[in-house]
């Protein structure tokens, strides 16, 4: 160990209830941040991915002229071997055809106007769906009777509907004509967005395909991407390497603007309450250094007049810091890592009014904290430098002392 | 050619109350092994003097040689180099480095000057023999008495033979049976390892051991 290491380490033993006040300031900057960050990260990631992931897709693809008004009348021609193309490009996780419309949906004296999705369960995420089943099944469908419909929460209250209880449909169809049906309720959904499960009906796409009349036609692709967080990028390289005629990509930011600003405003509250803290942290830090360096300037004169270089001092200190801003960093981890992995495997669930605003919101009241490293790394880095920062102040001073002590 | 020669020596401290001439024009030279002590009452300048020979504060005005170095015109990172390869301290408030052990605070200049561990140790235990403390090599500062603590200093300042130790008040906190046993101490070092000592001190049983005595009188050499 060198002289400098040597020194800072022991210096760390002589005033130890500093050392430890020191190490916990950063300790709990640290727990906070992780726990502050992973919760509101995990709340945002949490709802992009059943709003978007689950109901809306990543990236989409659709005849340039289906958005805004979900045009049924511009859907895509089915194109089986460009859908194999883009299944088998590297950036790709997955990706499934859909069809969607809009009907009034009956049962007995109770009716709702619905949004019905036509879902193809084969080449899309089943386990996406069977974990959002609140009750029925997405198998032993009865292939001869009326057409397996599963409803959102909201709108199987509001129709008084339960799983086997039969709806009639009635809506446009596809280019003029009427699309209507009987339709069974095969389960109820929980879909982690209040709106969407006030209007959503979920066919299966070729059942869609039969009631709308909209016979081998895609009214969107949803393609989920390996890398989520970077669907703009993967939707504009994806638009170049798979064309389609008629088709536009998008991402679901160009799709879902007020969502994401939704979310940088209030990831901006965030970052504003963790830079207070981190103002907070900083100014208590720089204080135990200020003390530091006083106690030890008389110390400092001494070494320079012994022959020590200042840069040997200087050295010592910045280690001396770094070792207490690593022990605070590693203690703060271990708190904040183990409370977010608790609240990981047992997510908080909001009552009350807060969970009622949430979910006017469309927000499910759920704090699902997200286990991301990177939010680690982060708030980890910053608050050492800011440690090391801290640690400025007695290098200033080692730098200005005398090699004299008057 | 003089171990260290000093010519016209000034030291003027400027305040709001006018300037204070510590140091008045010092002229004198020290030989290679001379046991010197500057004497003088309190405020007479021996501390300041000995601080400029020791490069610690910077003259006014004069050139003080250390074998034929002129140390007034050397930069501070210069200077500090220079103290730790040709110049050995014992300060009157001993001054260890209260995290080190007794062994690591007699290396700490060896270690500082690049000596490998096996042969500082060797010669910081040599030391700590001849100033008695072999025994409590292990112990930090907080766990040796004043006395023992400037012996430990006197060990550090000899550790790595340097051309001569510059010592302010050794005595100055420490009791008479300390005081004697530091001086016979340092008095075998000069004798044994040919060491230049030179002394600030007001103690009369530092000034009957010393072999040459420079009175110092408002900051000049008085005529004997």
């Amino acid at each position: 160990m060198s002289l400098t290491t040597r020194l800072a380490w022991r210096n760390l033993g002589r005033n130890r209830r500093r050392s430890a006040i020191t190490a916990a300031a950063v300790a709990f900057a640290l727990f906070f941040a992780i726990l502050i960050r992973s919760l509101q990260l995990g709340i945002y990631g949490h709802m992009i991915d059943t709003v978007v992931g689950g109901m809306a897709g990543y990236v989409q693809v659709a005849d340039s002229a289906y958005w805004p008004s979900q045009n049924l009348d511009v859907a895509l021609a089915e194109d089986p071997q460009w859908l194999e193309d883009v299944l088998a490009d590297p950036l790709v996780a997955s990706a499934a055809p859909r069809l969607a419309g809009f009907t009034l949906l009956s049962h007995q004296s109770e009716s709702a106007v619905a949004q019905w999705t036509g879902v193809d369960f084969d080449l899309e995420d089943a386990n996406f769906w069977s974990t959002r089943l609140i009750d029925g099944s997405l198998d032993g469908i009865d292939e001869s009777g009326p057409y397996p419909v599963w409803l959102g929460r909201y709108l199987a209250e509001s129709l008084d509907a339960h799983t086997g209880d039969t709806l009639i449909g009635m809506g446009q169809g596809y280019q003029g004509s009427i699309a209507s049906d009987l339709m069974i309720v095969a389960g109820t959904l929980r879909l982690g967005n209040p709106e969407l499960e006030k209007r959503v009906a979920v066919l299966r796409l070729a059942d869609a395909q039969a009631y709308s009349g909209a016979y081998g036609r895609w009214g969107t692709i949803m393609v989920t991407p390996k890398n989520t967080s970077a669907s703009i990028q993967v939707s504009q390289a994806l638009a170049q390497k798979h064309p389609l005629t008629y088709a536009s990509w998008s991402s679901w930011e160009d799709r879902m603007p007020e969502l994401k600003q939704a979310i940088q405003a209030d990831s901006a509250g965030g970052i504003i309450i963790l830079f207070i803290l981190y103002v907070v942290i900083s100014f208590g830090l720089l204080g135990t250094m200020i003390m530091l360096a006083n106690e030890r300037q008389r110390e400092f004169t001494m070494q320079i007049a012994l022959g020590v270089k200042r840069r040997v001092l200087a050295g010592m200190v910045f280690v001396e810091a770094l070792l207490m801003g690593l022990l605070g960093a590693t203690v703060g981890t271990l708190m904040g890592r183990g409370l977010i992995y608790y609240f990981h495997v047992r997510p908080l669930r909001l009552m009350g009014d807060v969970a009622s605003a949430m979910e006017q919101q469309g927000w499910e009241p759920v704090l699902p904290p997200t286990m991301d490293w990177s939010i680690t790394w982060t708030h980890g880095a910053i608050v050492l430098l800011l440690t090391l920062l801290a640690s400025i102040w007695p290098i200033m001073v080692v730098y200005k002392s005398p090699s004299i002590h008057r | 050619m003089a171990l260290i020669e000093l010519k016209n020596v000034f030291k003027v401290y400027e305040s709001q109350a006018g300037s204070v001439t510590a140091v008045g024009g010092v002229s004198t030279s020290f030989e290679e092994g001379e046991f010197t002590a500057i004497v003088g009452p309190s405020g007479c300048g021996k501390t300041t003097l000995l601080n400029a020979i020791g490069g610690l504060d910077q003259p006014t005005q004069g050139e003080i040689h250390i074998d034929g170095v002129n140390i007034v015109a050397l930069k501070d990172r210069n200077l500090i180099d220079f103290r730790l390869q040709h110049i050995g301290f014992v300060f009157q408030a001993y001054n260890l480095i209260p995290v080190l052990t007794a062994l690591e605070n007699t290396a700490f200049i060896l270690e500082l000057q690049g000596v490998g561990k096996k042969e500082r140790d060797a010669r910081a235990m040599e030391l700590l023999e001849a100033v008695g403390l072999a025994d409590r090599a292990h112990n930090r500062p907080n766990q040796l008495s004043g006395g023992q603590q400037q012996r430990v200093a006197v060990a550090r300042a000899l550790a790595s033979r340097p051309r001569f130790v510059l010592a302010d008040e050794p005595t100055a906190n420490l009791d008479s049976k300390s005081t004697e046993t530091l001086l016979d101490i340092m008095a075998q070092l000069n004798d044994k390892e040919k060491t230049t000592f030179i002394f600030s001190t007001h103690d009369q049983r530092v000034i009957d051991r010393a072999r040459r005595i420079i009175p110092l009188e408002d900051g000049k050499i008085k005529s004997v």
